[in-house]
């Protein structure tokens, strides 16, 4: 009785004060967003919300005042839009795409945006950071947990079922919106070879394809009807109903979450749709641009070098 | 601690755009302190791996000590595996800890020469004092050094330490550090919030230093000071009545005395009080730290046992 008494008075006295006590001396409390304001607001024309039918799924960041800018590949499907801080919304396409890094380029009708400089500074362990959400606003406080390296993806997907009813690969089912949905694998394909190397069996179909992951680039020599078709693909992170998007303690993480070839990893907690945004050093440098959540710990980011280089090529290969 | 919030508070009274702005010469500084902390920290954090659990610690000396969760070392005497990070692969043993406040330690079989960390003395923590974790999220992966996060002190008054440094299941047992590089707590569990990450805090480890390197595990004590109809306050526990024949009466300790401190170990409510009850035993002498009439007084006190029949005292 005592007991049950002091629990709730300490839930009827202590509860709503402790709570906005606690917000007043957080990391990312309304005195500290204050302070990082100037190192982030000189980007309030260069960070725009990206739209996919009308709800916005990521931030981009402009590269080329005449309308190009860069933002997470994964999150563009439907109708694109670019929502930018001095009220314009303008339609959006994809110009290029790089797999790996989970980026694309992508146009907007503009030649007045303000394109952002990348830099090359040292990410060392400890490095205080600052994401930048839409029209230069800052969203989060944070430190670099893990210098740059690559961020092995998981297993990769082809995204198809096979038979069981046959002894070789023949695909029996293949699901939307996977690798081997966009590279047009088909019903009744029948997998002959994986990068040139024969596959008998359904067994020996999975096996080879098991051991890459996703993101690395796969050669499928296919037989459909008495033709023989090569398939090059991608390999995928799986179906999107496959990817659980939210566990409890891990929040809300992004569906493509690994498999980046170099991103340095911080501790800002940030929406999955906040990703695309630059990440400024307390000199207002942009180090990095923010490409996944990948769970409570960790938001990964492209050092600014290599987004630099990764746009430099998107715009020529295009 | 609170200098660096001076400079926070003070960095705000200055908003206007200088070439040198006030604030990114205090930010700057700040960014110098998590740097500084690191620079000791990361080499003495651990990967720590018994069983078929994963978690993580932190060497206190060079000769193989390790501060971690109790629920990572599941036991004394048990065979561990401890990942430097320096990417050494040690043999280690469990030693004791305190079951209820989630404090353990183990000890690294036959080695010198390690970096580490000192268990700092008694001192106040502050809600709002930035702090810096590390530690093994998701467990040790081989050719990623120790993960490094930061966050605020958001309740000193609870079992744990309460901050929004995040954490996750793998960083079990890895340090917490104030941005003067003192070690502040153990990480220990989390809510689903991402704002809610428990520590243990370094007073059990102080307290029970001896029993733990015995490999003594316990999760409650006997111990009473021999005080009753207390008042928690803002300056300590208000005492009411003091028990006859009691350590706290034997010590010379009176009634309306205010108690303040545990062997230095701060105490502000009657949970605390028993929360680093705790830690020790009857017989145990400790230092009290108590005000009488606004001035501060220390006396040595020998803890009681249980009282024998109604015991409802503290």
């Amino acid at each position: 009785m005592m007991r049950c008494t002091w629990i709730l008075a300490v839930l009827l006295c202590a509860t709503p004060t402790a709570r906005a006590q606690e917000e007043d001396h957080g990391r990312n409390a309304p005195a500290v967003l204050r302070m990082l304001q100037p190192h982030t607001a000189p980007l309030a024309d260069s960070v725009a919300t990206v739209l996919s039918n009308d709800a916005p799924v990521a931030l981009a960041t402009v590269v080329d005042s005449k309308g190009l800018l860069v933002t997470k590949a994964s999150e563009l499907v439907g109708l694109l839009s670019c929502s930018f801080g001095d009220g314009r919304t303008l339609p959006a396409r994809i110009v290029a795409q790089d797999a790996g890094f989970d980026l694309a380029l992508i146009a907007v009708e503009a030649k007045d945006l303000v394109p952002i400089r990348w830099d090359a500074a040292d990410l060392a362990v400890g490095r205080v950071v600052a994401s930048s959400g839409a029209a230069g606003r800052p969203l989060a406080l944070g430190i670099v947990g893990v210098a740059p390296k690559t961020v092995l993806g998981g297993r990769g997907r082809l995204g198809v079922v096979l038979s069981f009813e046959s002894q070789g690969a023949v695909v029996a089912r293949v699901n939307a919106d996977t690798a081997a949905d966009a590279a047009g694998v088909q019903i009744g394909d029948r997998i002959l070879a994986v990068d040139g190397v024969p596959v008998a069996t359904r067994r020996e179909a999975t096996d080879a394809i098991r051991k890459r992951r996703a993101g690395e680039s796969l050669r499928l020599t296919l037989g459909r009807g008495d033709e023989m078709v090569l398939a090059k693909l991608s390999l995928g992170r799986g179906s999107r109903e496959r990817r659980a998007r939210r566990s409890e303690l891990q929040g809300e993480q992004s569906s493509v979450r690994a498999g980046f070839p170099s991103a340095f990893q911080h501790d800002t907690a940030l929406l999955p749709e906040q990703c695309g945004g630059p990440v400024v050093d307390l000199r207002g440098r942009a180090v990095g641009l923010n490409i996944a959540r990948a769970g409570r710990v960790a938001t990964y980011a492209i050092p600014g070098s290599r987004v630099q280089a990764l746009v430099e090529g998107l715009r020529e290969g295009h | 601690m609170i200098s660096l919030l001076a400079c926070l508070v003070l960095a705000l009274a200055h908003p206007a755009a200088h070439d040198t702005p006030p604030e990114l010469e205090d930010l700057a500084r700040f960014q110098a302190r998590v740097e500084s902390v690191l620079e000791a920290a990361s080499p003495a954090t651990v990967g720590v791996r018994v069983g078929g659990t994963s978690g993580s610690g932190v060497l206190v000396s060079s000769d193989g000590l390790v501060l971690t969760a109790a629920h990572v070392i599941g036991g004394a005497g048990r065979t561990a595996r401890v990942f430097l990070a320096d990417g050494r692969e040690l043999e280690a043993e469990t030693l004791g800890g305190n079951g209820m406040r989630d404090s353990g330690m183990l000890r690294i079989k036959n080695v010198s020469g390690l970096p580490f960390v000192s268990v700092p003395a008694p001192h106040e923590l502050e809600p709002g004092s930035w702090c810096v974790a590390t530690g093994h999220p998701g467990g040790y992966v081989e050719d990623r050094p120790p993960v490094a996060r930061l966050g605020r002190i958001l309740d000193t008054s609870g079992l744990f330490l309460k901050t929004d440094c995040p954490v996750i299941g793998g960083d079990s047992g890895g340090p917490l550090f104030d941005l003067e590089g003192n070690l502040i707590g153990i990480h220990s569990r989390i809510e689903e919030d991402v704002a809610s990450n428990y520590h243990v805090p370094m007073t059990t480890y102080r307290l029970g230093w001896k029993r733990m390197l015995a490999g003594e595990e316990w999760t409650r004590s006997d111990a009473k000071l021999g005080v009753r109809r207390t008042v928690d306050s803002a300056t300590g526990v208000w005492i009411g009545e003091i028990l006859d024949g009691r350590s706290a009466a034997v010590a010379g300790l009176r009634p309306s005395d205010i108690l303040r401190r545990i062997n230095g170990e701060p105490v502000r409510s009657l949970r605390q009080l028993r929360w680093l009850l705790s830690d020790l035993r009857p017989g145990d002498e400790i230092e009290v730290t108590f005000l009488r009439a606004r001035e501060t007084r220390r006396c040595a006190l020998t803890l009681s046992g249980p009282l024998a029949p109604t015991g409802d005292d503290k």
